[in-house]
């Protein structure tokens, strides 16, 4: 118990900084207020109203009119009209057009006002929008970030292949964590080979410079990377000198570059994950091997590589799921075609402030990535996870 | 104490030699030596001991066998067949190691299969010679468990078995018992020495324990400071030790340092303090005016017995009484020269020996010997 209380502190600062927004993020992937906020009356009335699309009642017209104007007044406006157009580009302009032109003249029906301010008012489409996006709870932004939408005859269908975005970033996002943990493996193992068989003096003095980077920021290295991979770099220079090729080779702003950053930034992983169980394996497996008649290279590996599975294992789901929330890196080194999904994460907070659909992205990145845990985990054994 | 074996006294080397170790030097930086100029040979069918303090050399010894370690100079043969150029896993040689080293990943059939399936052996032939090899071992019943499964003596049968399955000329063992329990390790080694009879193996087996050394070995190889202090069966290694090292390595001894004072053909004395000089049969290398070593073992002592008149015989007080169940240990003093150990039988009917008594220590001639004080490197 009083090692629990303990732990409160840290459990504390876990929940605010940690669970408590994250929870937020992926509540607001199926959570829309802005118009429900902005017109309460309308709202009201249009989810009181039965199925199939049509114009609605005049009432609703009023209360819409009603609602447009407290809205401004009150500045809940500009949030609904930038939600609404995130549904329908244009409907931004419809509102601010329709609010200009408030109060309505008196003696005019409001229908009437409406559809003669913009014709648009007329179409049951635009009201089913409407009533969509004021309803609090929605799936718009989870079928979004997967391309789809629910289209006007109430089925899920996917969007036009010009807007279809999400669906081809998730699978770039796979592909590069894919590769950067494949390369990693490929560099990593032998780098993590070396340094548990050489004798302990040789192996810290390596070891130096596969930790000195691991403890260098992020945000130093991939810098660094930008200095030496740029056209006048110092890479290029190399190249063009020594004569290999005839012009600057594009290093970056391509997935070169994205690939070039990412494994060096994530290569200590793989090592360390590697190294901490290969340190654990006897010398005598590899020998009892030889002496019974297996050349040296076949019982490396029928012995010893499959003796370093687990940190195989480690190593590749470290790094594989560490790229997968990768941002920095692909921003500086990547090129248009390279975006990862952290990325329009970011996009969609910064830039569109359209935290619904950056919730919803999230969301399908979580799940994924809790996913690769899982398979991990039974394939082989979260507790087998150590790093030196 | 000394058991050793029927065989080891019978044998005489009548076979040709399997393995011979010729002028071998093995250093790595080129002034300290860890083995110096190793000759020895070992017989087709004979159990050999490589035996030592840590340090010694008697595991790179095995290794250089085994093909691990390279020799810095000098010739290894195997049979007439020179070994040094062949690669470990060419050498056809079984290998048993201290932790078994089984591999984790294979169950204990496919580690037994493991030799067999690299030779290419059929696999009608394969499983065939594993089933016999289980059955040898008597471990059939967990051909499809994992090494881990398994108690410390099983694996260690296991390893044997692995070991033995592809049938070498050779089998090497380093510390195969070490990492046993007393009782186990008892045990084991009986079925080691079962196996070793039933199958006519050549076994090199290094071990730094003693008692195993002489219970298990037709002969014994001492180890000390990379070189062979004597190689012999048990029996004369314990009865007639070349030096003080191996006579003080190999059981209890009353290592007591002195001058060598006269010396004939048979008989040296050996003077420990002007008043105390102690006669003895002479070993090699004992010259009048040299450092030498008694060598005479606690148990050859006797306390205060008047019935041998051609025995030596020795007053002195005794300094402490240490209580052994099947024996006493004695300390004394004689001629102001501490330091003497003796063991009485512990029988009922007699009283136990008081500290502080005076009491009168005496041997043939025959069991005493003086020795080469500790030979230099």
């Amino acid at each position: 118990m009083r090692a629990f209380l303990l732990a409160v502190p840290l459990l504390i600062f876990l929940a605010a900084t940690f669970v408590v927004p994250i929870g937020k993020l992926l509540i607001m992937s199926v959570e829309t207020v802005e118009v429900a906020n902005a017109f309460p009356r309308t709202a009201a009335l249009l989810a009181g109203l039965p199925g199939p699309p049509a114009l609605p009642s005049r009432q609703i017209f009023e209360a819409l009119a009603a609602d447009l104007e407290t809205a401004q007044d009150q500045g809940t406006l500009a949030a609904a009209a930038r939600r609404l157009n995130t549904y329908e580009p244009g409907f931004r302009s419809l509102l601010l057009k329709t609010v200009r032109q408030l109060p309505l003249p008196d003696g005019e029906p409001a229908d009437k006002a409406f559809q003669r301010i913009d014709q648009r008012w007329g179409e049951p489409e635009t009201w089913r929008l409407l009533g969509r996006a004021a309803h609090r709870w929605t799936l718009d932004f989870l079928l979004t970030a997967v391309d789809h939408k629910i289209g006007a005859g109430g089925t899920i269908e996917p969007v036009e292949a010009s807007q279809a975005i999400y669906v081809g970033a998730f699978l770039r996002t796979f592909a590069i964590s894919a590769s950067v943990a494949l390369i990693c493996l490929v560099l990593g193992y032998p780098v993590a080979f070396v340094l548990a068989t050489l004798p302990a003096r040789q192996s810290n003095l390596l070891m130096i410079f596969v930790i000195v980077p691991f403890w260098t920021s992020l945000l130093v290295r991939t810098t660094a990377w930008y200095v030496l991979l740029q056209p006048n770099g110092v890479f290029n220079a190399l190249l063009t000198r020594s004569g290999l090729t005839a012009a600057p080779v594009a290093l970056m702003f391509n997935r070169t570059g994205v690939l070039i950053g990412m494994t060096h930034v994530l290569l200590p992983f793989m090592i360390l994950a590697n190294y901490a169980v290969m340190r654990g394996i006897s010398p005598d497996y590899q020998r009892a091997a030889v002496s019974l008649g297996a050349h040296p290279a076949l019982a490396f590996l029928r012995i010893y590589v499959p003796l370093t599975l687990p940190g195989i294992g480690t190593g590749t789901f470290l790094v594989f799921v560490l790229a997968l929330g990768y941002y920095i890196t692909p921003a500086l080194l990547g090129g248009a075609g390279d975006e990862m999904i952290s990325q329009l994460v970011a996009l969609q907070i910064n830039r569109q402030l359209n935290w619904g659909l950056a919730g919803a992205l999230s969301v399908y990145l979580v799940v994924f990535t809790l996913t690769v845990y899982v398979v991990f985990n039974r394939l082989v054994g979260v507790d087998r996870l150590r790093l030196g | 104490m000394v058991t050793g074996r029927a065989s080891a006294v019978q044998r005489r080397p009548a076979s040709k030699p399997l393995v011979t170790f010729s002028n071998i030097d093995k250093t790595y930086d080129g002034e300290a030596f860890v083995t110096r100029n190793l000759n020895f040979m070992i017989e087709e069918g004979e159990f050999l001991s490589l035996l030592g303090p840590s340090g010694s050399g008697k595991t790179t010894t095995l290794m250089m066998l085994a093909g691990f370690e390279a020799p810095s100079s000098g010739a290894i043969y195997l049979g007439e067949k020179r070994l040094n150029e062949t690669p470990p896993h060419r050498r056809n040689i079984g290998m048993v190691f201290q932790n078994y080293a089984l591999f984790p990943n294979m169950t204990v059939a496919e580690n037994i299969a493991f030799p067999l399936s690299v030779r290419r052996v059929p696999k009608f032939e394969r499983q065939n010679r594993v089933e016999r090899a289980l059955e040898m071992i008597e471990l059939a019943h967990v051909a499809e468990r994992r090494p881990s499964q398994l108690s410390g003596g099983q694996q260690q049968r296991v390893a044997l078995a692995r070991a033995l399955v592809f049938e070498p000329r050779l089998v090497l063992m380093d510390e195969p018992l070490g990492a046993l329990d007393k009782n186990l390790r008892e045990t084991m080694q009986y079925e080691i020495m079962r196996l070793h009879e039933r199958l006519g193996l050549t076994v090199v087996y290094v071990t730094h324990d003693q008692s195993e050394a002489l219970t298990m070995s037709d002969r014994v190889a001492v180890f000390h400071h990379g070189r062979i202090q004597q190689i012999a069966s048990p029996k004369v290694l314990y009865e007639d030790p070349a030096n003080a090292f191996v006579a003080n390595f190999i059981g209890e001894n009353n290592g007591l340092s002195g001058k060598v004072t006269a010396r004939d053909a048979r008989f040296a004395t050996l003077e420990l303090t002007p008043e105390l000089s102690i006669r003895g049969r002479v070993g090699e290398g004992i010259s009048i005016g040299t450092a030498a070593t008694l060598a005479l073992r606690p148990e050859n002592v006797s306390l205060d017995d008047e019935t041998m008149p051609g025995d030596i015989r020795l007053r002195g007080t005794i300094d402490e009484v240490i209580y052994c169940g099947d024996h006493w240990r004695l300390h004394l003093t004689a001629a102001d020269r501490a330091g003497f150990v003796i063991k009485v039988p512990n029988k009922t009917a007699t009283a136990p020996p008081q500290p502080g008594r005076i009491a009168t220590m005496s041997w043939s001639p025959a069991d005493c010997k003086i020795v080469e004080a500790d030979a230099a490197r």
